[in-house]
């Protein structure tokens, strides 16, 4: 299957709870599916661009309520020769997206000062989201706490 | 054939600009609640795996109690995304969400599935 990914530079994440409502433009990175499409997610990077020592706790979680009227940023195909991708990234909305008071999918704690973090999953070991409608259908990459500034890169696949 | 056979993921971190450490963990994603799971090296105990999908599961209480793969959230969500029911995420221990009567459905009878027919 086709492998996108998705980068949002330079932007500084708020420090969101669980159930964290209408979240603020590019304060998160986000990936949406189609009622009938599905992805997975292979490959995750942070880098962090903080001018001072900043520990970001970064998660993965999905949301209890999507983006309204996202706007959508196409994902770039690994390979050129892959059709575009149905399901699309976002960092802004008119309303942003809620975290839903779930498990997280990933912590990943980090200093942005600078710091990396990539992680990548081995075949079958993926996060997977599907079908469009919350709080299935997105997937969305934000900090629990700190804010320091990071740009961050999704890869995933979709089926 | 376990799916762990296949490898492991692999986390980096790198705090040195900060004058922080270089980390290097595997990873593993539970198959029922798609956590992602850094691993211990250090850890003594066994790790949970379910016997019935063949599968790494995580420590939660809700992914040890029954099967419900992450996998089959997805074919439930494909199948029903007018319901709005949580196929994916599950609760902070693990537990699903959804009503499991439409996982239960989904059953061939003798497995104990609701109706078939």
């Amino acid at each position: 299957m086709a492998k996108y990914t998705h980068g949002a530079l330079g932007w500084t994440p708020i420090a969101h709870a669980d159930g964290a409502a209408a979240l603020a433009n590019n304060s998160y990175q986000a990936l949406r599916t189609t009622t009938a499409s599905t992805i997975r997610v292979n490959d995750i990077f942070i880098g962090g661009e903080a001018t001072s020592s900043t520990v970001n706790r970064m998660a993965v979680r999905r949301l209890s309520t999507n983006g309204a009227t996202p706007t959508n940023q196409v994902p770039a195909a690994l390979n050129p020769l892959s059709a575009a991708a149905v399901s699309q990234g976002y960092a802004a909305a008119t309303t942003g997206p809620t975290i839903a008071s779930t498990q997280h999918l990933h912590n990943l704690p980090f200093n942005a000062f600078g710091g990396v973090i990539r992680w990548v999953a081995a075949p079958d070991e993926e996060l997977w989201a599907s079908a469009g409608t919350a709080p299935n259908g997105e997937l969305c990459l934000d900090s629990i706490s700190g804010v320091g500034l990071v740009s961050t890169d999704i890869k995933f696949e979709e089926l | 054939m376990g799916r762990v056979k296949g490898g492991r993921g692999y986390l980096y971190i790198d705090n040195r600009p900060s004058g922080g450490q270089l980390l290097e963990f595997n990873t593993l994603t539970c198959a029922h609640c798609n956590t992602v799971v850094v691993l211990n090296p250090e850890r003594k105990r066994r790790r949970e795996w379910c016997h019935k999908c063949n599968a790494y599961i995580c420590d939660s209480v809700g992914c040890n109690a029954e099967c419900n793969p992450i996998q089959q959230g997805v074919e439930l969500a494909l199948k029903y995304p007018e319901l709005g029911q949580p196929f994916l995420p599950r609760g902070k221990n693990g537990e699903v969400l959804f009503d499991t009567q439409l996982r239960d459905k989904e059953k061939p009878w003798a497995l104990g599935g609701l109706n078939n027919g």
